[in-house]
């Protein structure tokens, strides 16, 4: 957290190696994120890209205010949404993830990921938008139930219900596959 | 069938993405080349920082002077609407009730300074040198307390300090003489919070307070306060040398509760990097300190310093100016004229590693004197040579802000 405060500071005065320390930092966290709400490995590029691109540009008008993760979390979802509505269609699923998401672990290894975790992120993938969200950004994003409500512009009890239907979607997709 | 519990757990600990070496370094390629770009657009633009805005306003240094609020922000409640606010001077009044019982402090930094160098000396290529500092609160304003590096000793018994310079050179100094510049100030670890709320009203530094929340889950007030340099830096020879005399960013963080100082961290910012030039490495409250920290036992063969007297021919001395004295202080070096000597070099006698240091010089060249930082007195270049042949160029420090009026040499050497 102190650390956080001072990559701000020294960030926002131009220090490459803040930028460098923020990008190294938090670069696998927000691509974990982007990978829940998103299960395309070249949209998920993208967002991570633009959202640090972004904010290397910002220096001069960025906030020392708030937590520096939850900014960057913030921007990975806003952005994110951009990218579905931009595709009208919500997160790759299960049976286009397997040539969208080819990159896995390729020759090229642009994202490296375990099986298990490809797994849950294609069940992620089989939530309705607003019940995903919420558990990618309360699992992977650390938020709390308040900040994703001021988020999504709904309800603590909307989120907290969202979150529970998402939850026992998943153990239903995860249950399934078990007894496959 | 999984319960609930474990498909979170196993979000959180199994689902995990990572960037592989070449969309890692593709990406941070874009992103500090999109830092440079974003660095030659600002540098047209001469807008101040909003904080210095505020500080430099008169209105608002009127304001601020009664209610002193700067900026607050809390980290844990980013989103939250209700974001509680938090003022200087609240936490002012907080941290005076809280450190009113304090009985004594220990502190231990590390600094990039020379060790046998004066206190407040930073170079940023340094190494880091191990500063250790007591100070016992006994009710007076001075209190007593010690600083001490490896090679240089400063003790407060309450009522006068004394400086010890290592092996043998010492000065005595009253209640307010520190020897110790910006490290007195911190080891006021009770006023430290109220001197640098207020340091930064004057100087119209960027001040930040904010409330964090540390792994350990315990509240932490973090102050944050970026400074400008102090000083005239027209010639720039003295920036960098000291914490004021640089841009410096000072990140405090205190026991919210107690209002007890934990860390400091102090980086000086340059062109290229910010470098850490001072930390706090470990910090105890009211410990039994042992009363001899704050006696020193002197060698035999001590060599005092002290301020110049008035000689018999004092105004012949005091209508030398600082070139005129500089070139009179080497040329009795050169003469190993030692009496002259002593009437620029304000002390008791001279060491004889001084003699053999400076002892047939030849004066090479003599510069013009300059002012730097908020020096009081000049700085004159030279270069010598010794009697083994190597030179020296360096800028010798003249004052004569002094008794006698006239003008010692002060550093440089």
């Amino acid at each position: 957290m102190i650390e956080d405060e001072l990559l701000k500071w020294r960030f926002k005065n131009g220090s490459k190696d803040a930028l460098r320390r923020i990008y190294e930092k938090y670069l696998n966290h927000l691509l974990t994120l982007a990978m829940a709400l998103l299960n395309d490995a070249g949209r998920a590029e993208d967002v991570v890209h633009d959202v640090f691109v972004s904010f290397a540009g910002s220096a001069r008008d960025f906030k020392l205010g708030g937590n520096l993760k939850s900014y960057l979390t913030t921007c990975v979802m806003n952005r994110a949404r951009d990218q579905i509505r931009a595709n009208r269609r919500g997160p790759i699923q299960l049976d286009a993830a397997e040539s969208a998401s080819s990159n896995l672990n390729g020759p090229d290894h642009a994202i490296i990921s375990s099986e298990e975790s490809q797994r849950l992120n294609h069940s992620i993938a089989q939530l309705p938008n607003e019940q995903r969200e919420v558990i990618a950004l309360r699992l992977k994003g650390e938020m709390t139930f308040s900040q994703i409500a001021k988020l999504q512009g709904v309800s603590v009890n909307t989120i907290q219900g969202r979150y529970r239907y998402g939850l026992n979607k998943l153990r239903s997709v995860l249950n399934g596959e078990v007894e496959k | 069938m999984r319960s609930q519990d474990n498909i979170e757990e196993s979000i959180k600990k199994k689902l995990s993405f990572t960037a592989g070496t070449e969309l890692h370094d593709r990406i941070l390629n874009d992103v500090l080349n999109a830092q440079e770009k974003s660095k030659k657009t600002k540098s047209a633009a001469t807008e101040p920082r909003i904080g210095r805005i505020i500080m430099k306003s008169s209105i608002t240094k009127l304001a601020a002077a009664a209610l002193i609020i700067i900026a607050i922000v809390l980290a844990t409640n980013f989103m939250n609407e209700s974001i509680p606010t938090v003022s200087a001077q609240e936490v002012l009044a907080q941290a005076t009730k809280a450190v009113a019982n304090l009985r004594s402090v220990y502190i231990k930094a590390q600094i990039r300074t020379i060790p046998h160098d004066n206190f407040e000396l930073i170079r940023l290529d340094y190494d880091f040198v191990p500063n250790e500092m007591w100070k016992e609160f006994d009710g007076t304003p001075q209190g007593k307390w010690r600083i001490e590096k490896p090679g240089r000793i400063v003790v407060m018994d309450g009522q006068s300090s004394l400086l010890l310079i290592r092996p043998n050179h010492a000065a005595k100094g009253t209640i307010t003489t520190g020897f110790v510049g910006w490290l007195k100030p911190l080891l006021d670890v009770d006023k430290v919070l109220d001197s640098e709320i207020r340091l930064a009203q004057e100087q119209g530094s960027e001040l930040l307070l904010t409330h964090q929340q540390g792994l350990d889950g315990k509240d932490r007030l973090l102050v944050s306060i970026e400074a400008l340099a102090q000083g005239d830096f027209t010639n720039d020879w003295l920036r960098n040398k000291s914490i004021s005399a640089s841009d410096n960013l000072r990140i405090y963080t205190f026991d919210a509760e107690t209002k007890l100082l934990e860390t400091l961290e102090v980086y000086v910012h340059t062109a290229g990097e910010d470098v850490l030039v001072l930390q706090i490495t470990d910090i105890e409250y009211n410990l039994d300190i042992d009363p001899e920290l704050f006696s020193l036992e002197l060698p035999e063969d001590v060599i005092w310093y002290g301020q110049p007297k008035e000689l018999a021919d004092n105004e012949k001395y005091e209508q030398m100016g600082p070139k005129e004295t500089a070139q009179a202080f080497f040329e009795a070096c050169a003469d190993e004229n030692w009496d002259e000597f002593l009437k620029f070099w304000s002390a008791s006698a001279v060491d004889q590693r001084i003699k053999d240091y400076l002892g047939g010089i030849e004066i090479i060249s003599i510069g013009e004197p300059f002012k730097s930082g908020r020096y009081a007195g000049w700085f004159v270049p030279y270069e010598i040579r010794f009697k083994n042949g190597h030179t020296k160029k360096m800028n010798l420090a003249v004052r004569n802000d002094n008794p006698a009026n006239r003008y010692v040499v002060d550093g440089g050497i």
